[in-house]
């Protein structure tokens, strides 16, 4: 860990408790919302809180959801690695794909206890996988892809909105269903 | 006047981030994700409130439970603390989710903050209270012309060189309705009436009950416990060092109640 400069904690200090809602005191200090240290103004504390507490959503139990995560170490493993990819050296990126390709199907065995969610995301990040060995390329953008879906396996419960948003983040980086048959020109190919 | 608990009002888990500026560009996911993903973890329905470029917010009305992002850092926050909640395991499934989202790469700053208040029935008396309780032996100017400490306030921060460290305050706070004195036939003990002693021990608990349920006046105690820039980040540990060290501050800072 590193030490803090004076200006870094009183940066921290103030963002800290802007987050509140609080209302300010003594320099950076704050009181606590609805009492005032002295009789400095007044401080509504629940407005917000209350016009929430008077809408009405759907239910709770609507939103399925599965528990169950991949195994943790493997994750770490594979996100240690795509973080350390060196796209320019062909020789060492094929290996590290390769690695990468073999931790996703050891997660496959661990998969079997989690739940269908979980799953699905493992899948797409195979599916990125295999297309990256085929094609043998990987942008940044990319890699931002396989690691949202890889931190998202880490998350104890998946949700299908987690799938949806990992399924368009990996098709807006060309790792759609036609992927593999185009060689990544999918997108460009419906552009022209 | 009875010793007080201190009431637990509001505990907040903040992480600060660098580079978080893809915040303007997925936030709507993001809320999508947490909206459901927090539904399905706490089983309360949790509802987007506000999404701006400077900051988003959902709320849980049922849990009383905030949690706020942008493109600098996002809170995990409970205010009033009535009902319970792991605010750890929703300060990971949200960190996790604009982890990858966000891209964040560097993580600056963890804390966790928990303000509390020591109850009072004036505010007269949270402003004695507050002397009592501060250490004023130490004070460089004693009394002048007659005057006597009437109020006080400390804060202070200590940090190790690695970067862990805590801030305490200490001060009388009030809420706006709460009264100014107590008055002194309150403050007698029932059995020392000549009638009514019965009546008058039932509203002193009463009153009791209500100072510590709802107080209105107090010296707040505000504990405020940080990393910055660890190198490993485990909530489950960050979490159990700041109750330790707040349990340890707070043992301390309440042997000088003698009220």
């Amino acid at each position: 860990m590193i030490g803090t400069t004076g200006e870094q904690k009183r940066l921290n200090a103030d963002t800290f408790v802007s987050d509140l809602s609080l209302q300010p005191a003594q320099n950076a200090t704050d009181s606590a919302p609805g009492y005032t240290q002295s009789s400095f103004g007044t401080f509504d504390r629940t407005a917000a809180t209350r016009a929430s507490r008077e809408s009405t959503r759907r239910d709770p139990s609507d939103v399925r959801s599965g528990p169950g995560a991949i195994d943790p170490i493997l994750l770490n493993r594979a996100l240690e690695t795509i973080e350390s990819i060196d796209s320019n050296d062909k020789q060492t990126f094929s290996v590290q794909v390769a690695s990468l390709g073999g931790m996703v199907c050891e997660m496959w065995r661990t998969a079997k206890s989690s739940s269908q969610y979980h799953r699905q995301v493992l899948a797409a990040v195979d599916n990125a996988i295999i297309c990256t060995l085929l094609t043998e390329t990987l942008t940044s953008r990319q890699i931002s892809a396989i690691r949202e879906a890889l931190v998202d396996l880490k998350s104890p419960i998946l949700t299908q909105a987690n799938v949806d948003s990992i399924a368009s983040h990996m098709i807006d980086e060309n790792y759609g269903p036609l992927a593999m048959i185009s060689e990544l020109e999918t997108g460009h190919a419906i552009d022209e | 006047m009875n010793k007080a608990h201190p009431k637990l009002l509001q505990r907040i888990f903040q992480a600060t981030y660098e580079r978080g500026y893809r915040y303007l560009d997925r936030a709507g996911d993001v809320m999508v994700v947490l909206e459901e993903m927090l539904t399905a973890d706490t089983g309360k329905l949790w509802i987007p409130a506000e999404m701006q470029p400077k900051g988003a917010t959902i709320n849980c009305p049922e849990l009383d439970a905030t949690v706020a992002l942008d493109a600098a850092k996002m809170s995990v926050g409970q205010y009033p603390v009535d009902t319970e909640i792991d605010i750890g395991r929703i300060g990971s499934l949200v960190l996790g989710t604009i982890t990858g989202r966000f891209d964040l790469r560097t993580m600056v700053r963890y804390g966790y903050r928990s303000i509390r208040v020591l109850p009072t029935d004036s505010i007269a008396d949270a402003d004695n209270l507050s002397v009592k309780m501060l250490p004023l032996a130490s004070w460089p100017i004693d009394g002048i012309d007659g005057m006597k400490a009437s109020e006080c306030t400390a804060v202070a921060v200590w940090e190790t060189p690695a970067g862990i460290g805590y801030r305490f305050q200490l001060n009388p706070a009030f809420a706006p309705d709460s009264p100014v004195t107590t008055d002194e036939r309150l403050r007698t003990k029932p059995r020392f009436l000549p009638t009514g002693q019965r009546e008058a021990l039932i509203a002193q608990r009463h009153r009791q009950q209500q100072r510590e349920k709802g107080p209105v006046a107090g010296v707040m105690l505000d504990f405020d416990y940080y990393w910055v820039r660890p190198d490993k980040f485990v909530m489950k540990d960050f979490l159990a060092g700041a109750d330790a060290l707040e349990s340890r501050v707070l043992d301390e800072v309440l042997k000088r109640d003698k009220r």
